[in-house]
C-alpha cells in the first residue's frame, strides 16, 4: 500500500510549531498591545503635562527678565535723577547697564518728547543716528506715566529688537524716561537657558499685539539649550483669549500631514504669548521607540520560539513519524516491520504496543493462512466447484475444483460469471434473474449440464447461497456439484430395478399371452375342422367366420398390446419429459399385473379423482414407480386381499396418488430403512431392494415427496405428491 | 537532521542579524557629515576650536557625528596650489565647507557652486563679491568690524582721553577700505577728533611704517578691518611698545595675544555662532536662506600688562568698560 503523504499544515511537527508560536507570541502582543495602549494615554498627558509647565515657566521667566530689566533701568534712572552725573559719568553709567545686561542692544535716557538725552549702542557710536523713538503708541504710554514693551520689530542687521521703556514720573508730570532696546534672540536664550527643553519642539513668541508669530526658535535639538532660528512654516493663525491661566492646547494638521499640537500661554504682565509647537510624532517619539522596540522584540522572540519548537517538534516527532510509517507499512501488509524503542515515555510505550499489536497479527495472521490453507484442501477435497459472486455476480473467488473445470480460470476473478462460466452451463442464460428467484424462493437446486472439454455432456446441479441473507443485495456462494456420474448410477440401478420388475412379471405375461393364445389355437382348430365339413360360404353366409376371425383378431390384440406394454417398460427411458397422464400409466401398469392379481384374487379399487392428471416426467419413469408401488402392495396383500388406488389434486400444481393395501404391514424397525437401496425383507429372488430407492430418486428428481405410513398386519398406505402439469 | 539543523542554523542566524540591526537602529540611524575646513591662517584657528566647540553643543561630535576635513593655506603657496588643494576638498564630497576667511571663501565659490560653504567672519559684502550671484550656496556669520568702526574710536577715546593724534591704518588691498575709512572719519567727526589715515600695502609695509615712526609722534592708532593688518599688528607688538603707541584692535584674540585692547566679536564666538549655522545646513536648511547673520556678542578686551608699559593711567571706572581682561595690572 502506498504511503499517502500527509499535507504539511496536518503534520503533528507544523501543529507543535504553531502552538509554539501561538503561546509565546500571543501573550506577548496582548500584554504589549494594552501596556502600549495604556502608556500611550499617560504619555499623552504627561507629554501635555511637560509641555504646559514648560510654556508656564518660559513665560515666568520672560516675565521676570522683563521685569528684572525694567528694574534695572528703573535703579539706573533713579541714580540719573539723584546724581545728575556728567556726560562722561552718564557713558559709563549706561555702559555698566548694557555689559550686565548682555541681551540689551541699546540704552537711552529720553526727553519728554522722546529725543534721547544719553544714548549708548552696544554696536555703534553714541552720537551717530539718534532718531527719536517714533513709535505713537511709546510716546503716549510712556506720557501716561505707564511703562512700555513695544511691538518685535526687525533690525536693519536682521536683529529682532523691542523696546522696553519706563517714564520719569515727577511731581509735576511725565518728565521723559528711559528705554533699551532688547535683542529678542538673546532675551529668549537667557530664559530657555533658564527653562530647559529636553525634547525637540518649536518655540514661538509673539509681542501679542497681533496673532502673527515672530520666528520661530527651535528647542532641544541643541544640546546645551540654546536657542536657533529654523526654517519652520508659521502656524495656522490663533486668537488667544486676552487672559490665559493656564496655557491652551491647540492640534491641527500642518500641510505636511503631521499632527502638530501648539501649548499657547499669554502674559499677564507683558502680554507676550509664548507658543510650543511639536509634532505629535516627535512627541510620541520615545513611545514610537517602545513599539519598534516591542516589534523587534516580538520577532526576536519568535524566531527563538521557532528554533526551540523546531528542536522540540522534531525530536518529539521523529518517534511519531517512525510509528506513524511502521502503521502504514503494518496497514499494508508487512507485519514484519518493528519500531525502534528509544524512549520510556507515552510515546515509547505507544510504539512497544505498536510492536506487540504487528507481533500478534503477523501471529493470528500466519494462523489464519493455515487455516485457510486447510479450508481450502477441504473445499477442494469436496469434489464440488465453489464461487464466490459478489452482489453485481462478478466471480471474487475460485476453488481448485470450479479452476480445473475451466481452462483460464486465474483470469476469471473480477469478471462477469454469467457471461463467463456461465457461458458452458445451459441453466446459466438469465442468470442473475434465475439467482435471485432461486434466492427468493428458496430454491437451493438447480440441474444444469455442459459439454466438457472431451465434448461429453455432463450434468451439474448448482446450489446457490447468499452470504447476507438479511441483505436486498447480497454477495452469493454457488456451489456446483458435478452429478453426472451419480446420475448415470441412478438410470443404471432404475434400468436394473426395471428389468428385475420384468423378470418378477415374466411369468404373469407369460400367463397372460398364453390365455389368449389358446382361445386363437382352439378357434383355429374348430374353424378347420368345420371348413372340412361345411361350405365356407355358409359359414360366410351365417356371419359365424365373421364371428370365429373378430375373437382371433382380438385375441391378437390383446396379446399385442400386453407385448407392447412390456416392451415399453422395459425400454430405457427417453431424457426428454413430456406430459403423462398418470391415469393411463395406471391402466397399463394393471394390464401388466392383471396375472398375479387374477392368482391372489386381489380385489383393486380405483378412486381416480384428479382433475388434472398430467405432470412433466418421462412415462417411464411414472410407470417403474406405479408399478414398484402396485408390485409391493400385490406382494404384502393376502389372497382376496384388497388395494386401493386413488387420485386426486390437493392444490391447482399437485397432484396425489395413494396406493393403499390391507396386507401385513411393515415392521417399525423396517419403515425408515425402505428406502435405502438394497434395503429388503424379500426372500432372495424376490426382491432386489432398489424399487423403493428407484421411486425415491424419481419422486424427488421430479420435485415430489413420498411418504409411506404402515401399520403392521393392518397395511400400507404410500402416498406420493409431484407437481402437476400446468394448462394443456 | 542535516536538514533540521541547518534550518536551526538559519533562523538563529536570522534572530542574531535581527537582534544587532535592531540594536544598531535604536542606537540611532545618523549619519556621519563630512565638514570641510579650510583656514588661511593659523591665528583663526580660534574660529574652527569655536566652530567644533558649538558642534558639539549641538550634539554633532567630532567622530561620531562629523568629521572634518582641514586643509590649510599658507602664505608661501602660490595661488594654483591653493585651488589645487581646494578641488581636492571638493573632491572629497563635504557635506559642508567652512571658511574663516574671505579669501578661502571666494577660492571655494570659484571651484563649486554645489556645495554649501559657511564663511566665519567677513567684515562686509564687499569681501564677497560671489555671495550675492545666483546658484552660490553660501552663508556665514559677519564678524560685524565694518559697524564697530566707529565704537571702537569711541572707546579709544573713552580709554585715553587725552588722546589727541590718531593714526588710522588701512590696507590698501582690502576692499573694505574706501567704506572703512569713511566710517571711521564719519566716526571721528562726531567724537571731535581728527585722524591722520595711512595705507599699507603689507605687514612690511606697515612695519615699516611703525619703525619710521617716533616715540609718542601718535596717541592712538586703529587698524581698519583687514585680514592682513589682523596679523601684521600682533606681529609688530614690541616695536609698538616701543613706539608707546596705543592700538585699538578688532578682536579679543589680538589683546589675548599682547595688544593693548580690542573691541569686537571674538573669534570662538563667532565660530559658536557659526556652528548652528552649519548644523541647520547639515539639516537640508538651503543655505542662501540664512545669508549672512549679524554677530550675537561683542565686547572690550583689555591686557593689563601690555597697558601698563604705556605712560598712560587707567582709571577703575575705565577698566569697568572692559569685559575681558588679561595680563597683570600693575599700577
Amino acid at each position: 500500500m502506498r504511503r499517502s503523504r500527509l499535507p504539511r499544515i496536518n503534520r503533528l511537527k507544523t501543529k507543535m510549531l504553531l502552538f509554539g508560536l501561538c503561546m509565546s507570541i500571543i501573550p506577548f502582543l496582548i500584554l504589549g498591545y494594552i501596556n502600549l495602549h495604556t502608556s500611550k494615554e499617560k504619555v499623552r498627558e504627561e507629554v501635555d503635562r511637560a509641555n504646559q509647565i514648560y510654556v508656564e515657566n518660559t513665560l515666568a521667566q520672560l516675565d521676570m527678565l522683563f521685569l528684572h530689566t525694567s528694574q534695572s533701568m528703573q535703579v539706573v534712572q533713579q541714580r540719573f535723577l539723584n546724581e545728575r552725573p556728567s556726560d562722561d559719568d552718564a557713558y559709563f553709567l549706561l555702559n555698566t547697564l548694557l555689559k550686565t545686561s548682555a541681551y540689551m542692544e541699546e540704552v537711552a535716557l529720553f526727553h519728554q518728547d522722546g529725543k534721547p538725552q544719553y544714548l549708548l549702542n552696544r554696536w555703534k557710536l553714541h552720537r551717530q543716528d539718534t532718531p527719536k523713538e517714533r513709535d505713537n503708541q511709546f510716546l503716549s504710554t510712556i506720557q501716561s506715566g505707564k511703562p512700555y514693551i513695544g511691538s518685535i520689530v526687525r533690525s536693519a542687521e536682521g536683529k529682532l529688537l523691542v523696546t522696553v521703556a519706563i517714564p520719569h514720573v515727577s511731581a509735576n508730570g511725565v518728565k521723559g524716561g528711559m528705554y533699551a532696546k532688547l535683542n529678542v534672540k538673546q532675551l529668549l536664550e537667557q530664559v530657555t537657558l533658564r527653562a530647559r527643553y529636553e525634547n525637540e519642539a518649536y518655540l514661538f513668541v509673539t509681542d501679542g499685539k497681533s496673532d502673527r508669530f515672530a520666528d520661530p526658535f527651535m528647542l532641544g535639538k541643541p544640546s546645551d539649550g540654546s536657542l536657533t532660528y529654523y526654517e519652520q512654516a508659521v502656524p495656522l493663525s490663533w486668537t488667544l483669549p486676552d487672559r490665559t491661566e493656564k496655557p491652551v492646547i491647540r492640534t491641527y494638521q500642518a500641510s505636511n500631514g503631521d499632527v502638530m499640537v501648539n501649548y499657547a500661554m499669554r502674559s499677564s504682565v507683558t502680554h507676550w504669548v509664548i507658543m510650543l509647537e511639536q509634532s505629535s510624532q516627535t512627541a510620541f517619539a520615545a513611545f514610537s521607540k517602545l513599539e519598534q522596540s516591542l516589534l523587534f522584540t516580538t520577532l526576536f522572540i519568535a524566531l527563538i520560539v521557532l528554533g526551540i519548537s523546531i528542536v522540540f517538534s522534531v525530536s518529539f516527532s521523529r518517534l511519531m513519524e517512525k510509528i506513524e510509517s511502521a502503521v502504514q507499512k503494518i496497514a499494508g501488509g508487512d507485519l514484519s516491520v518493528r519500531i525502534p524503542v528509544t524512549t520510556s515515555d507515552e510515546i515509547g510505550r505507544l510504539a512497544a504496543s505498536c510492536n506487540a499489536m504487528a507481533q500478534s497479527l503477523e501471529m493470528k495472521t500466519n494462523q489464519l493462512l493455515e487455516e485457510k490453507k486447510r479450508l481450502d484442501l477441504v473445499v477442494s477435497g469436496m469434489g464440488m466447484g465453489l464461487i464466490l459472486v459478489d452482489e453485481s455476480f462478478r466471480i471474487r473467488w475460485i476453488n481448485q475444483t470450479a479452476s480445473a473445470w475451466f481452462q483460464d480460470a486465474s483470469n476469471l476473478l473480477g469478471k462477469d460469471c454469467h457471461q463467463t462460466i456461465g457461458q458452458q452451463f445451459s441453466s446459466c442464460n438469465g442468470c442473475m434473474l434465475r439467482t435471485r428467484q432461486m434466492v427468493n424462493e428458496k430454491q437451493t437446486d438447480l440441474i444444469s449440464s455442459r459439454v466438457d472439454q472431451d465434448g461429453r455432456v455432463r450434468s451439474y446441479r448448482h446450489q446457490v447461497f447468499p452470504l447476507h441473507p438479511e441483505k436486498e443485495s447480497s454477495a452469493f456462494l454457488e456451489v456446483i456439484e458435478d452429478i453426472t456420474e451419480k446420475r448415470e448410477l441412478e438410470a443404471a440401478i432404475a434400468q436394473a430395478d426395471k428389468l428385475a420388475a420384468i423378470g418378477l412379471l415374466a411369468s404373469g405375461i407369460a400367463h397372460e399371452i398364453n390365455n389368449p393364445l389358446g382361445i386363437l389355437s382352439v378357434y383355429g382348430q374348430d374353424l378347420r375342422d368345420r371348413l372340412v365339413d361345411e361350405d365356407i360360404r355358409d359359414l360366410q353366409d351365417t356371419g359365424e367366420l365373421t364371428q370365429y376371425l373378430d375373437t382371433m383378431d382380438k385375441q391378437i390384440n390383446r396379446c399385442k398390446e400386453i407385448t407392447t406394454r412390456l416392451l415399453h417398460f422395459s425400454g430405457k427411458s427417453p431424457v426428454t419429459v413430456e406430459r403423462v397422464d398418470i391415469h393411463q400409466v395406471l391402466s397399463d401398469i394393471l394390464i401388466l399385473l392383471s396375472h398375479e392379481i387374477r392368482v391372489k384374487q386381489v380385489t383393486v379399487n380405483q378412486s381416480l379423482l384428479a382433475s388434472a392428471p398430467y405432470l412433466l416426467a418421462t412415462p417411464g419413469q411414472l410407470q417403474q414407480i406405479v408399478l414398484n408401488l402396485l408390485t409391493n402392495a400385490l406382494y404384502a396383500t393376502t389372497e382376496r386381499g384388497n388395494i386401493e388406488i386413488a387420485t386426486d389434486s390437493p392444490s391447482n400444481d399437485r397432484l396425489r396418488l395413494w396406493i393403499r393395501d390391507d396386507g401385513c404391514g411393515i415392521p417399525a424397525a423396517d419403515l425408515p430403512h425402505v428406502l435405502e437401496p438394497f434395503y429388503t425383507t424379500k426372500p432372495p429372488g424376490k426382491g432386489t431392494g432398489l424399487g423403493l430407492s428407484v421411486c425415491y430418486g424419481i419422486v424427488t428428481n421430479l420435485g415430489g415427496e413420498i411418504e409411506i405410513e404402515s401399520t403392521p398386519n393392518k397395511g400400507t398406505t404410500v402416498t406420493v405428491i409431484l407437481p402437476s402439469a400446468k394448462g394443456e | 537532521m542535516k536538514k533540521q539543523r541547518k534550518i536551526l542554523f538559519l533562523i538563529l542566524f536570522v534572530a542574531g542579524t535581527l537582534l544587532d540591526w535592531s540594536s544598531s537602529q535604536q542606537k540611532q540611524d545618523v549619519d556621519l557629515y563630512t565638514i570641510g575646513i579650510v583656514i588661511a591662517n593659523e591665528d583663526r584657528k580660534d574660529k574652527v576650536a569655536g566652530l567644533k566647540a558649538g558642534l558639539q553643543s549641538l550634539g554633532l561630535s567630532e567622530g561620531a557625528r562629523v568629521q572634518y576635513v582641514p586643509v590649510y593655506l599658507n602664505a608661501g603657496q602660490t595661488l594654483e596650489e591653493e585651488r589645487s588643494l581646494v578641488q581636492d576638498l571638493i573632491s572629497k564630497k563635504p557635506d559642508v565647507i567652512v571658511t574663516t576667511g574671505a579669501h578661502e571663501t571666494f577660492l571655494i565659490q570659484q571651484a563649486s557652486t554645489t556645495v554649501p560653504i559657511v564663511f566665519i567672519g567677513v567684515a562686509s559684502m564687499a569681501e564677497l563679491p560671489l555671495v550675492e550671484t545666483e546658484g552660490t550656496v553660501t552663508c556665514g556669520i559677519s564678524n560685524g568690524q565694518m559697524n564697530v568702526i566707529g565704537k571702537r574710536l569711541e572707546l579709544t577715546t573713552r580709554l585715553l582721553p587725552d588722546a589727541k593724534r590718531f593714526l588710522v591704518i588701512a590696507d590698501s588691498h582690502a576692499p573694505t577700505t574706501e567704506q572703512a575709512i569713511v566710517e571711521a572719519e564719519s566716526a571721528a567727526s562726531s567724537l571731535g577728533i581728527r585722524l591722520q589715515v595711512k595705507q599699507v600695502a603689507s605687514p612690511k609695509d606697515l612695519e615699516q611704517l611703525l619703525s619710521g615712526l617716533s616715540p609718542g609722534e601718535y596717541d592712538a592708532m586703529l587698524p581698519l578691518p583687514s585680514y592682513v593688518l589682523e596679523d601684521a599688528i600682533i606681529d609688530c607688538l614690541p616695536l609698538l611698545i616701543e613706539k608707546q603707541l596705543f592700538v585699538m584692535g578688532a578682536y579679543p584674540e589680538q589683546v589675548k595675544a599682547g595688544l593693548y585692547a580690542a573691541y569686537g566679536v571674538s573669534f570662538h564666538a563667532q565660530g559658536m555662532q557659526a556652528a548652528h549655522m552649519v548644523a541647520r545646513v547639515l539639516d537640508g536648511v538651503p543655505p542662501t536662506t540664512l545669508s549672512i547673520e549679524w554677530p550675537d556678542d561683542v565686547r572690550l578686551a583689555v591686557n593689563a600688562t601690555s597697558l601698563s608699559k604705556l605712560p598712560i593711567t587707567v582709571t577703575d571706572q575705565q577698566w569697568s568698560l572692559a569685559q575681558e581682561w588679561y595680563g597683570v595690572r600693575n599700577k
